[in-house]
């Protein structure tokens, strides 16, 4: 079982994120779960989502305290908490950084404040960076194709942001890079 | 058809599925996803039900009573303070012995307040007269609302019917469901059947006023009606399994999971105990005869299953419900149940308010309960799977 956790601030979209991902995972034939932790959700407020994939029917269903892979898409969230509590020692960071960031796990990085940018991907001011984290997420762990995710994009949003997304998300799969530590 | 949807989609998904007449309607977390989706369905014309939009839960099983009884397949869904505020309506239609179904999603109850996921609102109304099923995941949250129906529809039965999922960790977690078609249900399903009907060309009197007898033999038909569902409930899931779905069994009240050759066997109900399934598993490989006996029906009560799956061996029960001054509810009905047949019995509220009780925490509370049972065959206690932090409050309080 592969376990995601999804950090971002309240209005970023972290919950569809994950439920998207989940819904991508079924077109592969594979089983999901997704949830949020609901609690003092407000606009800016730190948020956690969760998805669990296997080929399995999933029983589990707590909270994620141990994942295998952490995206973090607001980078201000990196310095403010830690999103990377409990991270396994083999597991993944699929981070939204203009710049490389070391870390003592296998790290991804991408623009993906500029992408959204570039797509005019921007909802009440604010660029719209999660389903565009979700092409970084498919390149770094390659569990669910991008087809699959495209296919999820299109079933949760109106045709016109959908199609805007999965070309934002396409970019991001592109430019995403794993970050080699210089650092021992 | 699988489908990737919460617990409250499946719900609505059945309600739709179910042919339902009166959706009677009161928002409040975390049910209102079920009502947003109904009326989403009803806005995009793939729903026939009228919905009525009311100004508290009171009115809202009220709004459902008299659908129901103007003979209209009626469903309506609340949570935590929302079930105490509709309270009198709730025992007021099962006394009526009106067919309805309503879905719980479980939330704990103020003060103070919380929007987390317990099960004592829905536990607190064992004694109403309701036929009170609960799910363990989306699938049978959908799978038991469209059961709910007939069950509650059922001339031996005629009794309103909830079925309670846990808020949020079912409410809100998107699995594949099973969503059968419309032909499927309608197969399974047959027209509501119900005692009376409001007809102006047949009057009746409704809820008048009863003499001590007549009231009193009111009550007890309601108790023989309880005790007829255990057969109608069997039969229905049975006809579920066979037309509809069969990847989850139906044909008994509650589910054993490795109990035949266990020594100790914990009981649950609701969401955790998947997690539970889980810990059980690996307390296996580790060579622990561990099992699990999950409550699916809370009302009725199933005495003669629970008692033959937990003779003679070592019981653990979970409760995520209080009842205050006595523990939780499901030990106090194990405890009834079983009266001094195993060997040891452990009753255990944790997981209250929504703090959170997964696969790691069960094992070691598992683990403690073998341990501790060899010296201590009785007990009860509130299990905290954290160190409880220090809250400055101005109540009298031992937990710290």
């Amino acid at each position: 079982m592969l376990e995601v956790r999804f950090h971002g601030r309240g209005g970023q979209g972290v919950v569809t994120m994950a439920n998207l991902l989940g819904e991508a995972a079924a077109y592969d034939d594979l089983y999901s779960a997704a949830f949020p932790i609901y609690g003092a959700e407000r606009r800016g407020a730190e948020i956690e989502s969760y998805c669990r994939i296997s080929p399995h029917p999933i029983r589990v269903t707590s909270p994620i305290t141990e994942p295998d892979v952490v995206v973090v898409i607001d980078p201000t969230l990196m310095s403010v908490n830690n999103p990377t509590v409990g991270l396994k020692k083999n597991g993944i960071v699929v981070l939204n950084s203009p710049h490389p960031v070391e870390l003592s796990w296998r790290t991804f990085v991408v623009d993906a404040t500029t992408v959204a940018s570039e797509h005019g991907l921007i909802r009440s001011g604010w660029p719209m960076v999660n389903v565009v984290m979700l092409g970084a997420l498919v390149k770094a762990i390659g569990t669910v194709r991008l087809e699959s995710l495209e296919a999820a994009v299109r079933e949760e949003f109106p045709e016109k942001i959908a199609e805007t997304n999965v070309k934002a998300m396409r970019v991001a799969y592109d430019r995403t890079k794993e970050v080699v530590r210089v650092a021992a | 058809m699988k489908k990737v949807m919460s617990g409250n989609e499946a719900v609505a998904s059945a309600v739709k599925l179910a042919r339902v007449g009166v959706v009677s309607v009161y928002p409040i977390t975390p049910q209102t996803t079920i009502i947003e989706k109904l009326s989403e369905m009803k806005a995009q014309g793939e729903l026939s039900a009228d919905i009525i939009r009311v100004e508290s839960e009171h009115s809202a099983m009220a709004g459902a009573f008299g659908a129901a009884a103007a003979g209209v397949r009626a469903f309506t869904a609340t949570a935590s303070q929302g079930l105490l505020y509709m309270h009198e309506m709730v025992w007021w239609v099962a006394g009526s012995r009106m067919p309805l179904v309503m879905v719980v999603a479980t939330r704990a109850v103020g003060a103070p307040w919380n929007i987390w996921n317990e099960n004592t609102d829905f536990t607190q109304l064992r004694d109403a007269g309701w036929i009170m099923g609960f799910a363990m995941n989306p699938q049978e949250a959908l799978d038991m609302t469209l059961q709910s129906f007939r069950i509650s529809e059922d001339s031996r039965v005629f009794l309103p019917m909830m079925v309670g999922m846990d808020g949020f960790i079912l409410s809100h977690t998107k699995v594949p469901v099973n969503v059968p078609d419309e032909s499927t249900v309608d197969s399974f399903l047959p027209l509501r059947n119900q005692p009376y009907v409001i007809d102006p060309e047949d009057p009746v009197g409704m809820g008048n006023m009863f003499q001590p007898q007549d009231y009193m033999r009111l009550r007890h038909s309601i108790e023989l009606a309880i005790k007829s569902s255990h057969d109608v409930i069997r039969e229905v899931g049975r006809d579920y399994n066979s037309k509809v779905y069969h990847e989850i069994d139906y044909s008994t009240l509650n589910v054993p999971y490795k109990v035949d050759d266990a020594e100790y066997v914990v009981v649950s109900m609701g969401a955790w105990s998947g997690d539970l399934m889980e810990a059980v598993d690996s307390l296996r490989e580790k060579g622990l005869n561990v099992g699990m006996l999950r409550i699916r029906y809370l009302r009725p009560w199933a005495e003669d299953e629970i008692r033959k799956a937990l003779r003679g061996r070592k019981v653990l029960v979970l409760d995520r419900a209080t009842s205050l001054g006595r523990g939780g509810p499901l030990h106090l009905e194990i405890a009834s149940t079983v009266r001094g047949d195993v060997e040891a019995l452990w009753g255990t509220v944790t997981g209250i308010g929504g703090v959170s009780v997964g696969k790691g925490e069960l094992e070691g509370l598992i683990m403690e309960f073998v341990e501790g049972s060899k010296s201590e065959p009785e007990r009860r206690f509130w299990y905290y799977p954290e160190r409880v932090r220090r809250v400055e409050l101005r109540t009298p309080r031992e937990v710290e």
